[in-house]
Parts: C-alpha cells; structure tokens; sequence
C-alpha cells in the first residue's frame, strides 16, 4: 500500500479506524462462501458518511479496487476481498439515527444488524419485515447491497420493497443523498436500481427503511407429511388455491434432525418426512379466512398432522430452529454449501426431487430447508473444504442444480445474489446484450469498475462492452 | 435528408404513419418492425418519443422529438399460468384488457388507474403510474418482476424474469419503471398477481375522511382502494373494501357504514372514481409523507386525485417551469444506455 494513501487514511479514521495487522485482517478474508478467500491489503472501519466519503475520494485519486462489508454473512462472495484491495466495513456504523413512528419509517446507518432495527421499534407496535435467517447478525446495509430475503418475505417482499431512501457515496466519494422517504422516485429510481447490486455501485451508508404494523394475530401452524413430496405439492396447491399467509416454509427430515439433535431443539417431530412451517397474520378474521382455505387443502395432501404453535413461546422456539437450520446442519459435516435458486412455483415437487437426485449421483448428502411459498430453493450440501475432491463434486451438483432450475424456467438466485458463486452462470441466462447493458449501467456509476470487481457480471461481458 | 416522415413510410409503409399533432406517428406492427425503427433513427440521427396510447405524455415536461413510435400494436398476452401468480403480457395490452383475464382467475392486477381501456402496459410501467390500490399493495415498480425492451439502438434486452422472487443480475427494469422512454421501449412485462378477494364493496364518503385514513393506517381496514378526490367545495374519499366474507363484513361494522355498491357495481364504481379524479393531461406529482396530509390538501386546486401513504397526489396543471435540475447521474446512465439519444429525454 502507498505509504502516502495510507497516511490519508490514517488521519481520516485514526488508528482504530484502519485494520493493518495481517493477522487482524484474516477474519476479513472471506464471507459464508468459505471456499473463496483472499486477504484484503487493509480494512478501514469509517464511523459515518463523511468518514466514508474522504477515505473513497483517497482511494479513487489512487485507483484502489474497493469491496465493502456489513458482517459477511452473505453466501454468494459479495463481500470476498480482490487482490491488492481495500475492505470497507459497516461495523462501526451501527446507529439508529431517527425513527418517525407517526411515519413509520427508520433512518439507520448501514451496519445496525437486521434484527435490532425490529427490537428497537418493538415498543412501538412496529417491526422491519425483512428477515433473513442470518438476521441476528447481517447487516442492514448488506441486506440492501443483496436485496435480502426471509421466511416473511413471502407476503412482504425483499428489502427492495422496504428502502425508502439511501445516502449512497460513489465510487468517486461523493454523497448521493437520496434519503428522503419518497412514493416514487424524483428522476430515475436510483435506489431501486442500487438495492440488489451487490456492492458494485458505490456504498449506502444510511437507509431510510419502511416500518411495518406489527399485526394483532399471528399464528404459526405446522404441517406434518410423511413425505417431501406431499409437502411440496401441498405448497403448490396453496398458491393455487390463492393462499396469502405471510410465510410458507418448508424443512425436510434431515434437516429436522439436525436441529432437533441441535441447542435449538425446537420441537419438530423427528418422525416427519417434512414440515411445512405456515404463518398466518392479520386481525383475527382475517387468520381464520386463511386458516379455513389452508387447513382442508393440507388434511388433503395426506398431512398425518396439523397443529397451531400453542403459544407464543413455542411459535419463538419452532422459527429459532428454522433460522438456526444452517447452522444446525454443522453437525452433519464441517461444512455447508447453500444452494440457492427458484423455479416456478408449479414445479415444486419436481425440482426439489431433480436436485437430490443431483446431489445423490454424486455421493454428497443435502438437505432441505427452503421458502417453498417464493418458489425459492435451498438444497444445503454438506461436505469438508479440505476434501478438495468432494469440494468440486459439491461445485458440480451446484452447477448441475442451477441448470436444472433454469431449463424448468427457473432463475439462478432468489435471495443470496450472485457474487462470485455463480458469475459463470450468469451468461447460461442473459445474452452477451443483456450483460452488456447492465455494465454499461454499472459504468455509468463506477467507470473503473473499482467497487467490487469480478463479482455479477462476467468480465467477458464487460471487455465487450468497452470494446 | 429525407424528412422524417418519408423515412418512416419507406420503413413500415404509409399505412403505419399517422400523427400526433405536428409530429409523424409510426406505429409497428411487431417488435422487428419497431427495432428496425430505432436502426433507422440511430442511423439518421433521429430524436424518438416513444408512447403506449400517448395518455400520459403531458405527465412529462415537453420533448423534443423528430417522431413518436407507438407501441399499442404489440399487444396480447404471452403467459399467463394461473397457478404461479405471474402475468407477461407485450406493452400495448391495455390494462383492463389484463385486468378481465386475471380477475376471471381471481386475481387481482395492479396497479388500479384510472381509464385502464387506454392504459397500455408499457405506458403505465414507463410513466411509473402507481394505482388507487397503492396504500395496499405498494407502487408499480415493485410489483414489476422483469422486462424486455428495446434499447435506443434497437438492442433487444431482458432482465429479471417471470418469477415472483429473483435477485439474479441488476434490476435493470428498475431504471426502466418511470424512465418515461428515455432509456428504452418497454417491449413485454411480468407483473406479480395478488389475490382477488371474495366479496368487494364500494363506499364513497363526502369530506376528507381522516377516520377512514387513520383506520387504514392503522390496520384496523385494509382496503383494497383508498383515495381522495377534490369535489367542489372540498373531498370525497372513494373505498372499496375486500376480503373473505367475514372480514369484510367487520370493517363496515367497524366504519359503522353499509356498504353502497358490492360486487362487479363497486368495481364500477372504483374505476368511475378513478376516471372523475385523475387529472387528464398535464399533471403535477405532489408528495409528503402521511402526517403532512393536511397542508398538502390545502395546497390542492383543481381536479385531483390523492393517494394515502407516503401521500402522492396528481393535480391537474403543467409541472412549474423551475424543474428539478436533472440528476448528474441520471444523465450518465441515460448516456450509457441511449449513447446516441435516439430516445427523447424527460423535459
């Protein structure tokens, strides 16, 4: 590193601002994509926007590629270090900077964690909808950068659906304020467009978040099926039947062994081929018109149970363990390699059937724990990272996974991004004009393509482009 | 150079040329004839206004354009399979066309507009028009899961797709929603269904409403419409309710008002609301945020239609002459994507 820029550097962030230390800096090496890793040259940790912005004007005049992080817990390489890069973090950015009850909006900085947000307006009679399984622990500005999902997300949407504003610093350092809590864009919907970019347009440093009404029932319901199978069709029939319960989830029996042998012990009966984890919300009336269509359509799909959670501490316990499913499947193997993709919500039971099949031709053991109501597919491969062998048969299985789902008319990610897990796929489902315009696009915010090089859009692609 | 008009004619064939006041109107018949157009304007460096049925050309400051190209004539639906929840329809289909074959599968499309029978697919996306169901079902733009357009140099592009969850590759179509044409034509769309409820009713209530609007706001309605309208001496607030039987009927119980119309009677009624309220031409976008309602009404003249929320009103009226300088980066992405600026650029 120039001795030069890091002096700058030094004196915008002060010495707890800056990571040097080889050792400190390994932790930074890599996100949930663990197989991918590489050490950033240094780490800045800015308190604020300007902090931000003085440290991105030093990297630009320098020409430094930039990747930035909120807690890594993304599982496509979004937040993986390039070589000879510098690391922006979000994790001294962790203030709630105004919440407008009246308005029900939240204006936070980006590494507030997605679930203090909820906590911090819980008195309220608010929550932030969003809510990804990681969510006690990612960040809110990564859940932007990824336009994140959850099991919620199924009635409310993804993040995208919940920014109202950002302050966005470029490439360049300077501040796009763009916080303003707005119903419609004021000029091109630059927020709309930034959120899902995977860190490649610059760095949200605050967000203007919708809060939403906590509602006055909710009611958690488990379905149990002898078979994956019955389950997933259960959830097409649900679709069909014009269902809205605000989560449709489905676990398969391995998972629930996992996480009935784990601390979480949530309390899904071990002998279930599957569970379908339903949620219902509204006013009363509303829970009981939905419960009425979902409780004949389940019995019908052959579910040998059908129980609401008892109480509120159980409904806790039963979404603790399906949150805490990844991590319960640490005690399969040491490691876990979380598919990600969606298919159309007709084709459930065929897909999930095709990608175990997958996974079983190639001697790897998957299990399944997914937001079936989205269509959203996470078929969970374990293996050991240091068996190089098993790693490119679980990388095979992921390929052949998502070649599956797009021939059934399927999409490569419905919730982790893109990164550096499936860049290659990227051109399976866009022609070389469609990633042609989205660099074009990118380049129009970042000419250099300093922010997050090699990440979403094949590199191909882009030479293309410029040529 | 030949003049505009001729070039067209060679292209398409006079049948295909009409007007739009002083302008040549060149409506293609299908998307090569339309991608041949923009080559043609590309190679003779001609200025495009592109429209659907031209309703919503007043929503945007004036453009200067050598012609405008309609799409009305790419119309139908490409796939609509009930059982996903996902329409994808070309830009010229009208929206009540869209919305009689998703209601018949009890779906529910929107945005709800006003004058859906001129309302194109590819206009309302273009012009970002968010419905009178906004409060409950959030802007257009949301509800958009994917496009193709044609770019200003007749590139055919895509991106997202026709699933209702996707976060594969930019939302490009997010640059493209309320874009008003000026970074592509909008060729064919996938919007995201709800359901359609079993029991609809309308109410209409004189004055301002605000109980209704605080009811709403709290949850304890949850309407499928709710809007305000100026009437001569103030506001009416229209309402159409919707929900399984019983939920329905709670929220009258709970308004303390019986319900005037139900069924298809409060549909009509609801698009009658949106027809008498929503500015026709010029249109001025007025937004705050819920608590400044009041003062928002009170600046109000005019016919207008006011949508709760994060409130957005559209007042009759040009937009003031003092327009917000365009966004530097609007321009560089509009520069990127239309490197040639076939496409007319926003006022």
């Amino acid at each position: 590193m120039d001795p030069g820029l890091l002096r700058g550097l030094r004196e915008i962030l002060g010495e707890a601002g800056l990571v040097e230390r080889r050792n400190q800096r390994v932790p930074y090496e890599c996100d949930g994509l663990a197989f991918a890793r590489q050490l950033p040259e240094l780490v800045l940790l800015p308190r604020n926007t300007d902090e931000t912005a003085r440290c991105m004007r030093l990297l630009d005049e320098a020409h430094v590629p930039i990747v930035a992080r909120g807690a890594g817990t993304g599982l496509s390489g979004g937040a993986t270090p390039v070589e000879h890069g510098v690391l922006i973090g979000t994790s001294r950015m962790r203030a709630i900077l105004e919440i407008d009850e009246r308005n029900r909006f939240a204006r936070v900085q980006a590494g507030v964690v997605n679930v203090d947000l909820s906590h911090a307006v819980e008195q309220l009679g608010l929550f932030y909808a969003p809510d990804p399984s990681s969510q006690k622990a990612c960040t809110l500005g990564g859940n932007v950068a990824e336009n994140s999902g959850g099991p919620h997300c199924f009635r409310h949407g993804t993040t995208t659906r919940h920014v109202l504003g950002l302050v966005i610093v470029t490439p360049q350092g300077e501040v796009l304020d763009l916080s303003k809590a707005r119903a419609e864009p004021e000029g091109l919907d630059l927020v709309g467009f930034f959120t899902g970019s995977e860190g490649m347009l610059g760095v949200a440093t605050e967000l203007t978040l919708r809060l939403t009404q906590t509602p006055p029932v909710v009611e958690t319901w488990l379905a149990l099926f002898r078979e994956l199978d019955e389950a997933c069709e259960c959830v097409s029939d649900l679709i069909r039947a014009r269902a809205e319960p605000s989560a449709i989830e489905i676990l398969d029996q391995l998972t629930i062994e996992a996480v009935e042998a784990s601390v979480l012990r949530a309390g899904y009966p071990k002998e279930a081929g599957a569970v379908l984890l339903l949620e219902l919300e509204g006013r009363e009336s509303e829970v009981a018109a939905q419960a009425r269509i979902l409780e004949p359509l389940v019995r019908a799909r052959g579910a040998f149970e059908l129980r609401r959670a008892r109480d509120p501490a159980e409904r806790t316990r039963l979404w603790a363990g399906r949150k805490g499913a990844y991590g319960a499947m640490g005690r399969v193997a040491p490691d876990l390699y979380v598919c990600d993709a969606v298919v159309p919500r007709r084709k459930l039971r065929e897909l999930v059937r095709e990608t175990t099949a997958i996974c079983e031709a190639r001697g790897l053991k998957v299990a399944n724990v997914f937001h079936a109501g989205d269509g959203n597919l996470h078929p969970n491969i374990s293996y050991d990272r240091r068996d190089k062998e098993e790693l490119a048969r679980v990388l095979d299985a992921g390929d052949a996974i998502l070649k599956a789902c797009l021939a059934a008319g399927g999409t490569l990610s419905g919730e982790h991004g893109i990164g550096l897990e499936k860049i290659g796929a990227m051109e399976w489902l866009f022609t070389r004009e469609d990633l042609a315009a989205m660099c074009r696009a990118r380049e129009a915010w970042d000419p250099e393509c300093r922010m997050n090089p090699g990440k979403l859009i094949p590199m191909r692609a882009c030479m293309e482009t410029r040529t | 150079m030949s003049d505009p008009r001729t070039l067209l004619e060679r292209e398409i064939g006079a049948a295909q040329v009409s007007s739009l006041g002083a302008l040549p109107l060149a409506e293609p018949r299908d998307e090569e004839q339309l991608c041949a157009l923009l080559r043609l304007a590309t190679r003779e460096h001609l200025c495009v206004l592109p429209l659907g049925f031209g309703t919503k050309l007043a929503w945007r400051a004036s453009s200067v354009a050598d012609f405008a190209l309609t799409t009305r004539a790419l119309s139908g639906i490409v796939e609509y399979e009930p059982d996903e929840g996902v329409i994808t329809a070309r830009a010229g289909t009208t929206l009540a066309h869209l919305r009689a074959r998703t209601a018949a599968e009890r779906h529910w499309l929107t945005p709800f507009v006003a004058r859906e029978e001129r309302t194109s697919l590819g206009g309302a996306i273009s012009a970002g028009q968010s419905g009178l169901d906004r409060l409950r079902f959030g802007p257009l733009r949301h509800h958009v899961l994917g496009l193709r357009v044609a770019l200003g140099d007749g590139t055919v592009v895509k991106s997202g797709g026709r699933l209702v969850k996707n976060v594969t590759g930019y939302d490009m179509h997010r640059l493209y929603t309320g874009a008003h044409g000026s970074l592509c034509v909008v060729l064919e769309a996938s919007l995201r269904l709800f359901s359609a409820p079993r029991r609809y009713a309308w109410l209409q209530v004189p004055g301002e409403g605000r109980e209704w609007l605080e009811a709403a706001w709290r949850g304890a309605i949850r309407p499928l419409i709710l809007a305000l309208g100026r009437v001569e001496n103030g506001w009416e607030l229209g309402v159409l309710l919707g929900g399984a039987e019983e939920v329905v009927a709670e929220e009258l119980a709970l308004v303390q008002h019986a319900a005037t119309l139900e069924g298809e009677a409060a549909l009509t009624a609801a698009r009658t609301f949106a027809n008498t309220h929503t500015p026709e031409g010029a249109c001025t976008r007025l937004e705050c945020l819920p608590t400044g309602l009041g003062e928002l009404l009170s600046r109000a003249r005019g016919r207008c239609l006011v949508l709760p929320g994060v409130v957005t009103a559209q007042i009759e009226g040009a937009p003031p002459a003092a327009e917000r300088p365009q966004r530097t980066l609007d321009r560089r992405i509009k520069q990127a994507l239309d490197p040639h600026g076939v496409l007319a650029e926003v006022g």
